[in-house]
C-alpha cells in the first residue's frame, strides 16, 4: 500500500491502541470517584448509588445556605442508594439502604488541642463510654459496639474506624459505619460515615466494605 | 512508458510572484504525516486529560478514567471527529475531481479569490501560522486548565509557575552537559580576545604629511577616507562606500605608516588588528576570533557611522591553495603582476586572458623566492582552520537583520523583518606577498582597490631624503641630495632612513657632528657591499680581478646608456671578489632589447677579457656573470620575443604545446642547422653571438681596459665618477685620467700586464711592480700602492 509506509507504523499502531482504548471505555464507570482536590480526599463509590442534592443536605444540617462550602470551612457531599436520594436517609430514623456522608472540615486554630480519637469517635453519634455517660438525648438508645479501629495511615495522619449499633428515634436499629481521620496538625478532619439498617448492612455488607476501604487521605499531594 | 509528467513545486511561491501554474484537477496527495497529525494531537490531547484525572485521584484507574473523560472532555472527541471528518473529505477530493472542484470552486472559490486579492501569498502564510499558533496555545490552555483544575487563562500563567517548580529538575539534569560545555565556553572565550586593538580619533599623531614619497597612493587612500567620512556624496548617487583596500608592495616602503597616517587623520575609530591574532591553538578559536572582531566592528560603525579595520602582514591570513594548475615555466617577467606598469597593461587583451595573466602572475611572478614557501602556505598555512572563510563571509556574507524584536517580534506578527543597517566597515590590508592572499579575498565587494606601495619615485626619495635629513645636522646640498636620490634607485622609506642613520654614526666616529656627503658615500657603500673584509690579493691575482672589473666597466660604459656606473671595486666583500656596481639615473618603467643585449654584453665582458688578456685562460669567477647573461637571454629568447621566434615560452610549457623552433627551413640551409633550433640552442647560440661583439670592443678598447685596471689596482674603489674620468682620460673627483693618455705610461701598463700573465702561468711571483698613478687629491693611494707593490 503506497499510503502506508514501513516509517508510519509507530502512528498506525498508537492510533489503533487509541481506539482499543476508546473502544473499551465504552460504557459507564463502575464507580463514582469522590474527591477533594484541595484537601486531598479520596473515596469511591458505586456508581449505582446517587448523589443526595447539596441544597437538600445542607439544610438537613442547618447550615447557613448564603454562605459556601470554603466559608463555612465545611465540605461535605451525600451519596444514597436508594432510588430516590434523600437527606433523611442520613440523618432519619431509618435507612433502608445504604446511604453515605463524606466530610471535610476545617479545625478553628482554638480547638485544634482540644482533638482526640474520641472527638472523631464522638463526632456525629456518642462512641466512647464517656460520651455515652453523658448522653442526654433519648432519641438514641440500643448502642453496640461492633468494631473499634485505631488508623495510622502515615505522614503523621491518624484516624478511627468505628462500626456500631443504634436505635434512632425508635426505629429499626441501625449499623454505623463511621471513618474519621485527622491530619498531622489536626487543622482538617475527614469522616465518612455509612449507614444503613442492620439487615441492610448484612445483605450489602461487600459494598459498603468497598466504599470504606477506598476512602483516602494524602497528607502529601 | 509514458514520459514522467512534472509536477509543479508545492509551496508558495517567491514573493510578488504570480502563481506559477494553473491550479491541478484534485487536490495535492497529502503526506500521512499531515493527515493524521491533527488527529494525533488531539488524542494526546486527551490523553493527557486522562493522565490528569488519574494522578489527580489514586483511587480512579486507566479504565474508568477513559471511561469518565470519555463524556468529560468530549468536546475533544467531537473535535477529533470534525478532523477526521475533513479528512475523509480531503481524501475524496484527491480522488475526485468533480468533487474537488465543487468544493474549491462553488463552495471555496470567492472566499479564496477574496482572500488572494487582499493579501499576498506570503501575508496569508503567515496569517495562517499565527492562527495556528494561537489554536495551539489555546488548546494547550484548555487541557492544562482541566488538569490544573482552573480556568484557561488561569492555566496559562500558571504554566511558567509550573514550569518554574520543575526548574531545579531541569537544572540538575542539564548540570552535566553544562558543566562540561562551560569550560570550553569559557576558554574559547577566553582565548578569543586579544590581538584586536581599537584606536580612537586623535590617538595617534601620524598625518598623510609624514608619508613621504608616495603621493599617489596617499591621494586614493584619501579618496577612500573621504568616502567613509562623507558617505551621502557617493551614496545618494547610487554608489557604495567601497569596502577594502589591500596595499602591498616590497617591505619598508611604508605601508603600515600610511595606514598608521589613516588612523592618525580619520574622524572614525581604527582597528588595528595583529597579524598573529589568527593563529589559534584550538580548532574553531581563529572563528570566533573572526566573529568577536566583526561583531565589534559593526557595533563602532552604527555607533560611529564607520570604522577602518587594518590587517597588518594580510598575508598571514593565508590561503587555500590555487585553483588552477601552474606549469613548471619560469616567471613571466619580473615583476609583472597584474598591477604593475610594466607594459602598457593589459587593457587590449580579453577579460578571460587578463585572468589568466594575472593568475599565473600572481602566482610566479613575484620572485624564486616565494615560491618555495607557496606550497606549505597554500592549504591553509598561516589562519586556516576556517579562519580564512569566516573571513570572507564576514566580509561579504548574508547580513542577518538585527534585534531580537526585528527578527522574531516583527516575523511573529507577520511582517518583514527590517533590513540590516548598512555598516560602513574600511577593510585595509597590507602585504609583501600579495600572491599569498586568496583569491576571494581580492575580489571586488572585499577588496575593491588595490594599490601598490612600491619603491618611491626619485622625486619621492628627494622628498624622504630631506626630510630624514633636516632631522639630523648635516651640510648636503640640494645638488648632493639629488644625486644621492639617483643613485640609491630601489632606496625605500625604511633604508633611506638607516642610510642617514649610518651616514650620522660615520661622521660621529670620525668625531664631527655634522654629516657631509663622504659620510654618506661611505655608509651607502657600506650598505651596499658590506663592510670589506680587508684581504689583500697577491699582485697577480689583483691584476687579474682588476682586468676582470675593468671589463665589465669598459663594456658598460661603452654600450649601456640606460645605466650608469655607480662605482667599481676590487676590494673583497664577503661574496664577491669585485664588483661594478650601476644604477639607471632615471625612473625607467620599460626595459627595452637594445637594453638587455648591452646586459649581456656587460656580463659576458668578464669571460671574453679574461680570454683576451690571459691568452685563452679564464677563471672560474665569471660564474655569476654567465649566470646572468643566461637567464637574460633565456628571457629575451623564451619570453619576451627578443629572439628568433615570438611565442611565450611559460605559456607554451604551461600548455604542453612544445616550443617553435625558429623560422621555417630556409633556402640551402644545412641539417645541423635546423637541429638547433631547439630553445636552449637559440640561447647559446644568441650568447655566443654577443661574446664575439664583447670580444671586439674589448680589442679596440685595450689601452682603456688596462689604465681602468691601474687605477683600480691603485684605488681599489673608484666612484662612476672616477671610471668615466679614466676611460676618457680627463680629471675625475679623485683621480686624474689624463696620465692615461701618455702613450709611454700605456705602453708601461702593457710591460706590467704582460708580466703579470708570466707570472700567472708561473704561478711565480711579479717581476716588475706596479706603475705608480696620479691622484688628484693627493699621494696616498700611490704610496700605499707603491708600498704593497
Amino acid at each position: 500500500m503506497r499510503w502506508l509506509r514501513f516509517r508510519e507504523g509507530p502512528a498506525v499502531a498508537g492510533l489503533v491502541l487509541l481506539a482499543a482504548a476508546l473502544l473499551a471505555g465504552c460504557g459507564a464507570p463502575r464507580y463514582t470517584y469522590v474527591k477533594n482536590s484541595a484537601d486531598h480526599m479520596y473515596v469511591k463509590i458505586p456508581a449505582s448509588w446517587h448523589s443526595i442534592d447539596q441544597k437538600d443536605l445542607d439544610n438537613a444540617i442547618g447550615l447557613d445556605p448564603a454562605e459556601d462550602a470554603s466559608s463555612r470551612g465545611l465540605w461535605l457531599q451525600g451519596y444514597d442508594a436508594a432510588d430516590t436520594p434523600s437527606a433523611l436517609h442520613l440523618f432519619g430514623s431509618s435507612a433502608p439502604e445504604p446511604a453515605v456522608l463524606v466530610s471535610v472540615q476545617q479545625v478553628p486554630q482554638a480547638s485544634r488541642g482540644g482533638l482526640s480519637l474520641d472527638g472523631l469517635r464522638d463526632f456525629f453519634f456518642p462512641v466512647s463510654p464517656t460520651a455515652r455517660q453523658n448522653n442526654q438525648n433519648p432519641q438514641l438508645t440500643g448502642f453496640g459496639l461492633l468494631a473499634d479501629d485505631v488508623l495510622t495511615p502515615g505522614d503523621g495522619v491518624r484516624g478511627v474506624h468505628t462500626v456500631f449499633r443504634y436505635r434512632l428515634g425508635g426505629g429499626p436499629p441501625q449499623m454505623m459505619d463511621q471513618t474519621g481521620y485527622l491530619n498531622d496538625d489536626a487543622s482538617k478532619v475527614y469522616l465518612l460515615l455509612v449507614r444503613c439498617s442492620t439487615t441492610c448492612y448484612k445483605d450489602r455488607h461487600g459494598e459498603i466494605e468497598n466504599v470504606v476501604s477506598s476512602f483516602t487521605i494524602r497528607e502529601k499531594p | 512508458m509514458t514520459a514522467p509528467v512534472a509536477h509543479p513545486p508545492e509551496g508558495l511561491s517567491a514573493p510578488d510572484e504570480p502563481p506559477h501554474a494553473p491550479p491541478p484537477p484534485t487536490r495535492p496527495s497529502m503526506p500521512f504525516w499531515n493527515r493524521i497529525r491533527l488527529l494525533l494531537l488531539f488524542a494526546v490531547a486527551w490523553l493527557i486529560l486522562v493522565w490528569a484525572a488519574m494522578a489527580d485521584n489514586p483511587l480512579l484507574p486507566f479504565v474508568d478514567s477513559v471511561r469518565i473523560q470519555l463524556h468529560d472532555s468530549q468536546w475533544l472527541i467531537w473535535l477529533a471527529g470534525l478532523e477526521l471528518l475533513r479528512q475523509v473529505h480531503y481524501l475524496i477530493e484527491e480522488r475526485s475531481p468533480r468533487y474537488h472542484r465543487f468544493w474549491s470552486q462553488t463552495v471555496f472559490g470567492g472566499v479564496d479569490r477574496a482572500a488572494r486579492r487582499r493579501m499576498s501569498d506570503w501575508t496569508r502564510f503567515r496569517l495562517a501560522r499565527m492562527i495556528k499558533v494561537v489554536l495551539l496555545v489555546a488548546l494547550f490552555a484548555v487541557v492544562a486548565a482541566k488538569a490544573l483544575d482552573t480556568s484557561p487563562v488561569l492555566a496559562l500563567f500558571q504554566a511558567p509557575a509550573l514550569f518554574y517548580r520543575a526548574l531545579p529538575l531541569i537544572l540538575q539534569i542539564s548540570f552535566g552537559f553544562f558543566f562540561i560545555a562551560f569550560q570550553f565556553i569559557g576558554l574559547f572565550w577566553l582565548l578569543s580576545r586579544g590581538g584586536v586593538d581599537t584606536y580612537y580619533p586623535d590617538d595617534i599623531k601620524t598625518r598623510f604629511a609624514d608619508v613621504w614619497g608616495q603621493d599617489h597612493v596617499v591621494e586614493r587612500i584619501r579618496e577612500n577616507i573621504m568616502y567613509l567620512e562623507k558617505p551621502d556624496e557617493i551614496e545618494a548617487k547610487g554608489g557604495y562606500v567601497p569596502g577594502g583596500i589591500l596595499l602591498w608592495g616590497p617591505p619598508g616602503t611604508g605601508k603600515t605608516l600610511m595606514a598608521e597616517a589613516v588612523a592618525g587623520e580619520t574622524g572614525k575609530p581604527y582597528v588595528f588588528v595583529d597579524p598573529g591574532a589568527f593563529i589559534n591553538m584550538f580548532f574553531g578559536v581563529g572563528i570566533l576570533k573572526v566573529k568577536s572582531l566583526f561583531r565589534k566592528l559593526r557595533k563602532l560603525a552604527l555607533r560611529y557611522g564607520g570604522v577602518i579595520v587594518f590587517f597588518d602582514e594580510a598575508d598571514s591570513l593565508g590561503n587555500r591553495g590555487s585553483l588552477a594548475q601552474v606549469g613548471p615555466g619560469g616567471p613571466t617577467g619580473r615583476g609583472m603582476t597584474p598591477f604593475n606598469t610594466s607594459c602598457h597593461g593589459a587593457a587590449y587583451l580579453a577579460e578571460d586572458t587578463r585572468w589568466m595573466l594575472a593568475r599565473s602572475a600572481m602566482q610566479d611572478g613575484y620572485g624564486d623566492a616565494f615560491i618555495a614557501g607557496a606550497g606549505m602556505n597554500g592549504g591553509g598555512g598561516g589562519g586556516g582552520m576556517g579562519t580564512l572563510q569566516a573571513l570572507l563571509t564576514e566580509l561579504s556574507g548574508l547580513k542577518k537583520p538585527r534585534g531580537l524584536v526585528n527578527r522574531w517580534g516583527r516575523r511573529a506578527l507577520g511582517m518583514r523583518p527590517k533590513p540590516p543597517p548598512k555598516y560602513r566597515i574600511l577593510v585595509m590590508m597590507a602585504t609583501n606577498m600579495p600572491e599569498a592572499l586568496d583569491e576571494a579575498l581580492l575580489r571586488p565587494g572585499r577588496i575593491d582597490r588595490i594599490y601598490k606601495v612600491g619603491y618611491p619615485s626619485k622625486a619621492g626619495r628627494i622628498r624622504t631624503y630631506e626630510g630624514y635629513f633636516d632631522k639630523v645636522p648635516h651640510e648636503i646640498t640640494p645638488e648632493q641630495l639629488d644625486k644621492l636620490a639617483t643613485i640609491t634607485p630601489y632606496a625605500t622609506g625604511a633604508t633611506i632612513k638607516d642610510l642617514v642613520n649610518e651616514a650620522l654614526i660615520t661622521a660621529i666616529r670620525d668625531g664631527r657632528d655634522t654629516i657631509t656627503w663622504p659620510d654618506v658615500v661611505k655608509a651607502k657603500q657600506l650598505k651596499e657591499l658590506g663592510p670589506p673584509e680587508d684581504v689583500e690579493y697577491i699582485e697577480r691575482e689583483r691584476h687579474a680581478v682588476a682586468v676582470h672589473e675593468a671589463c665589465h666597466a669598459i663594456v658598460a660604459y661603452r654600450t649601456r646608456q640606460h645605466m650608469e656606473i655607480d662605482l667599481a671595486t676590487i676590494e673583497k666583500g664577503s661574496d664577491y671578489l669585485g664588483m661594478v656596481a650601476s644604477i639607471p639615473p632615471e625612473d625607467q618603467f620599460t626595459r627595452w632589447r637594445s637594453e638587455f643585449e648591452s646586459d649581456i654584453l656587460v656580463s659576458l665582458a668578464s669571460l671574453a677579457g679574461e680570454r683576451m688578456f690571459f691568452d685563452g685562460d679564464s677563471s672560474s669567477g665569471v660564474s655569476g656573470d654567465l649566470e646572468s647573461a643566461t637567464q637574460v637571454a633565456s628571457f629575451m629568447e623564451g619570453f619576451w620575443g627578443m629572439g628568433s621566434t615570438v611565442s611565450s615560452y611559460s605559456t607554451a610549457q604551461r600548455l604542453q604545446v612544445g616550443s617553435p623552433g625558429g623560422a621555417g627551413r630556409r633556402e640551402g640551409e644545412k641539417p645541423e642547422a635546423m637541429l638547433r633550433r631547439a630553445l636552449a640552442d637559440r640561447i647559446e647560440d644568441k650568447l655566443g653571438d654577443l661574446l664575439v661583439r664583447a670580444e671586439s670592443l674589448l680589442a679596440e678598447n685595450r689601452a682603456q681596459v688596462l689604465a681602468l685596471a691601474h687605477a683600480l689596482e691603485i684605488h681599489r674603489t673608484l666612484t662612476g665618477d672616477d671610471v668615466e674620468a679614466v676611460i676618457e682620460g680627463r680629471e675625475g673627483e679623485t683621480v686624474d685620467g689624463s696620465a692615461y693618455r701618455d702613450a709611454e705610461f700605456a705602453a708601461r701598463l702593457e710591460d706590467y700586464h704582460a708580466a703579470a700573465v708570466g707570472a700567472h702561468r708561473g704561478h711565480s711571483r711579479m717581476p716588475i711592480s706596479l706603475p705608480p698613478g696620479r691622484s688628484t687629491v693627493d699621494g696616498s693611494a700611490e704610496g700605499t700602492a707603491a708600498a704593497t707593490a
